[in-house]
């Protein structure tokens, strides 16, 4: 892929993820997954989010995939876990190599909120395999 | 569609239930009759608003979430008031919530609620959207005169906006009949 060709994909994602945002802020039923979209993306396109961001979005991913956490007890534990983490930084938080197959992209197609939030949670399911090598340095037991 | 990054604004409409909006207004009236109104002039404001309706508010999920996606996770809770301007008045120059130009990460988020339904002449909140990426500071002389490209936020009594800091915006002159009740919230970046 050449650098054009990469700069082409990268919007692309991005307005795929505006768009996934609006429907989210706009509705409840699409916003019943909110905290996945933004932790699954923001991890797929970590830019230069700083360690202390992606730690905390790889918290919120593993309580949501691995303990079924979502609603009001996902963001009373993203509460603790920012605070914990203000308390004990995280250190370098290394980027992993590979992504998961679903693509934003992929999921702004669903046409409704149930198969937006089937398809959320499938591809979170993914980014958080393919961040478990780093999950399992960073996020506490 | 409005986004936050592009536009510095976005809609949240119906943020809240009849029931919501009669706890907050009651917690309006009960402030009003415990402290009064701050401040001269036709635009009443009122603080110190207290309650689970209040809370409800400004912790809703679809609210945090917006204003995370400004100031990133848990931003600290600032001033929590109602503004509310008497029909003939409420009219204010454009201008950001932050002095000086943008830094590189935002700083500031405001929400407005809206405790009634907002026409575009009643009131409403002005927005000139892209501004909070802009390098300059707000004109001043903007008071009843429209600036290039500014928008209206008609808003339905529950729904709300949240608003970028740093984007040029500010309220307008109330032509209707009623008084314009809002409640505002500001957050910073911790």
């Amino acid at each position: 892929m050449t650098q054009e060709e990469s700069t082409q994909e990268e919007a692309t994602q991005q307005e795929a993820f505006e768009i996934l945002l609006a429907r989210e802020f706009a509705d409840p039923e699409y916003f019943a997954v909110h905290q996945l979209t933004v932790a699954a993306y923001r991890l797929e396109h970590p830019g230069d989010s700083s360690d202390h961001t992606l730690a905390l979005l790889l918290d919120a991913l593993c309580a949501a995939v691995d303990r079924g956490l979502d609603g009001p007890a996902l963001r009373r534990h993203v509460a603790w876990a920012s605070s914990r983490l203000r308390d004990q930084p995280p250190g370098p938080v290394p980027r992993p190599a590979g992504r998961a197959v679903l693509r934003v992209t992929d999921v702004a197609r669903a046409r409704d909120a149930a198969e937006h939030c089937a398809l959320v949670r499938r591809w979170a399911a993914e980014v958080r395999e393919v961040w478990r090598p780093v999950a399992d340095a960073v996020v506490p037991d | 569609m409005t986004t936050l990054d592009a536009d510095g604004y976005l809609l949240l409409p119906d943020l809240l239930d009849a029931a919501a909006l009669d706890g907050v207004r009651a917690a309006t009236a009960q402030a009003l009759d415990r402290d009064g109104p701050r401040g001269p002039g036709g635009t009443l404001h009122v603080d110190d608003l207290r309650g689970p309706a209040v809370e409800a508010v400004w912790t809703a999920p679809r609210l945090v979430a917006a204003v995370e996606r400004i100031l990133g996770p848990d931003p600290v809770r600032g001033a929590l008031h109602v503004r509310a301007p008497h029909p003939g008045f409420g009219a204010q120059a454009l201008h950001a919530d932050f002095a000086g130009p943008p830094p590189p990460l935002p700083q500031v988020a405001v929400a407005i609620v809206a405790l009634v339904d907002v026409t575009e002449d009643g009131g409403a909140t002005r927005v000139v959207p892209g501004t909070h990426r802009w390098n300059r500071t707000a004109p001043g002389a903007t008071v009843d005169r429209t600036w290039p490209g500014e928008r209206r936020i008609a808003l339905r009594a529950g729904s709300a906006v949240v608003l970028d800091g740093h984007l040029w915006h500010s309220g307008t002159r109330n032509h209707s009949t009623v008084r314009r009740d809002a409640l505002q919230v500001t957050w910073r970046r911790r």
